[in-house]
């Protein structure tokens, strides 16, 4: 039996007060050595390290967004393995090893999701219930990119916010999310840019006001 | 509004939606053009932003970040342990750096979107009316729910395996409307043509009764021949809930139009007459 998952709205995404942290989108510069660099020059104990940090990360971005275990489970095999053929690209004055992760996750997910054409969020009862591990704790929001990006989604319109959680979130198509909502297919598509587009500047602003020396380049 | 403004806009405006949904053919050769004239953006920087909020929405979430299940854990962790140990094998890192990266598979799998489009025309074509026959001595093969003693690894990781080839494709499967009953059929087939192998994952496909009946894959390859090739026969074992079946073709496929599977008398036949239980075509 297929049912729909819980429906998204504001119930789910109140946003608890968090802690400030430097509004910096400066990738990491820390002296600490990134698990990546290690797993790049062969450390074969920093795979541990690694599944243990964004392990959880993965799993749970595969989930939210496929809604089925099997093809999440699939998917984060795949993602692993392309984030092991990608680890000597890393670069920390590039990106966070947040940023590279999910994004090598979120192509790798738009990918299946477009091979399996079905609809996201939708999982079998059986799944719902006996699927479901239970929430770890986290440390990912240490990231100072995703802090921010966390603030900038929690000070935006909650209908803007909605649309944007279902897009990139949850894995709906733009028709899917104009079919729900009972919204004109352009206007779902507009948002998504926009908040996209807004995301964008804010993160870019941050990291103006915290190196204004350097500019936007690097 | 200026030519450069507009074309700005534009160019956020096709990337922000490539972020969002993947990228579409027509869109990715316009974001080329536009972007072989702009410098002030990067191809990536809408998806990494994309990605951001992704991350962002899930911390958000009242379910929390979800523990990886234990027994996934385990495979990544063999998995990587195989993989760096070819890359060992092998001596330098240049299979690391060029063998599956984003940019490799993607651009694989652009090829195949391509390359299918004319495939699914005959697809749709040749399902009509149909009539299988192989082009070659059957293939046999029984699984029994497990690797055959001193097998390297069990089906399920040489699957795993093989999805990250650059060029493998993921084909799920879907009920026939000549059948009825597979409704419930589950799971998909992975190929690759460049190695020459593939795995089928079957979930909800009744257990045959092998002495009078089995199922056959058949792989249809229309820039091969016309006819459909002989993928063997196979067995789904009583009270299995998955079973994952090698897929053994005798005869060389390149880019698969679609997989299907009918029921035939034990050891297949050359020629059936259908009808197709389930059926995996090969997106395009």
């Amino acid at each position: 039996m297929i049912t729909a998952s819980q429906p998204v709205g504001e119930a789910r995404h109140p946003r608890p007060k968090r802690r400030l942290t430097s509004a910096s989108s400066k990738p990491n510069l820390s002296d600490e050595q990134p698990i990546l660099e290690r797993v790049a020059s062969g450390d074969q104990a920093a795979v541990g390290d690694f599944l243990s940090r964004y392990g959880d990360l993965v799993w749970s971005l595969a989930r939210r967004y496929l809604g089925n275990h099997m093809e999440a489970e699939d998917a984060v095999q795949e993602i692993f393995i392309e984030i092991w053929n990608n680890a000597g690209r890393y670069d920390r004055n590039v990106a966070s090893e947040v940023a590279f992760i999910s994004t090598i996750t979120r192509r790798r997910l738009i990918d299946r999701l477009r091979q399996f054409n079905r609809r996201p969020g939708m999982e079998s009862i059986d799944e719902q219930v006996g699927a479901s591990q239970p929430a770890v704790p986290t440390t990912l929001d240490d990231d100072a990119e995703v802090a921010q990006v966390e603030r900038v989604l929690s000070d935006m319109d909650p209908k803007h916010r909605e649309i944007l959680s279902m897009s990139l979130y949850e894995g709906y198509s733009h028709s899917e999310i104009a079919e729900t909502l009972e919204m004109p297919l352009g206007t779902v598509k507009t948002r998504v840019r926009r908040g996209l587009m807004h995301v964008r500047e804010q993160l870019k602003l941050a990291e103006e006001l915290d190196n204004p020396a350097e500019g936007t380049t690097g | 509004m200026t030519d450069s403004s507009a074309t700005n806009e534009r160019l956020a405006e096709l990337l922000a939606e490539e972020a969002a949904m993947g990228p579409g053919r027509h869109e990715s050769s316009e974001i080329e053009e536009l972007m072989s004239t702009n410098t002030e953006m990067a191809r990536d920087e809408f998806m990494r932003v994309a990605s951001l909020v992704q991350v962002g929405f899930l911390l958000g979430d009242q379910r929390g970040v979800e523990r990886m299940p234990d027994e996934l854990r385990a495979k990544l962790e063999q998995q990587a342990q195989d993989f760096f140990a070819q890359g060992a094998a092998a001596g330098n890192d240049s299979a690391r750096d060029d063998a599956g990266s984003v940019r490799d598979i993607q651009s694989a799998r652009r090829a195949r979107e391509a390359t299918a489009t004319s495939k699914s025309r005959w697809l749709n074509a040749g399902m009509t009316g149909w009539y299988l026959a192989a082009a070659l001595a059957l293939a046999f093969f029984v699984v029994r729910g497990g690797p055959e003693p001193g097998s390297p690894a069990a089906p399920a990781e040489q699957r795993a395996t093989l999805m990250a080839q650059a060029d493998a494709i993921v084909a799920p499967w879907t009920a026939s409307a000549a059948a009825e009953g597979y409704e419930d059929v589950t799971g998909d087939v992975v190929w690759s043509d460049e190695r020459q192998a593939g795995y089928m994952r079957l979930s909800g496909l009744v257990a045959n009764e092998p002495a009078t009946t089995q199922y056959q894959l058949w792989i249809v390859d229309p820039d091969r021949d016309v006819r459909p090739v002989d993928g063997g026969v196979f067995d789904v074992p009583a009270g299995t809930r998955e079973v994952i079946i090698p897929i053994d073709s005798k005869l060389e496929v390149n880019g698969p139009a679609a997989f299907a599977i009918t029921l035939e008398k034990p050891g297949g036949v050359v020629v059936s007459d259908g009808p197709l239980l389930v059926v995996a075509p090969v997106a395009g």
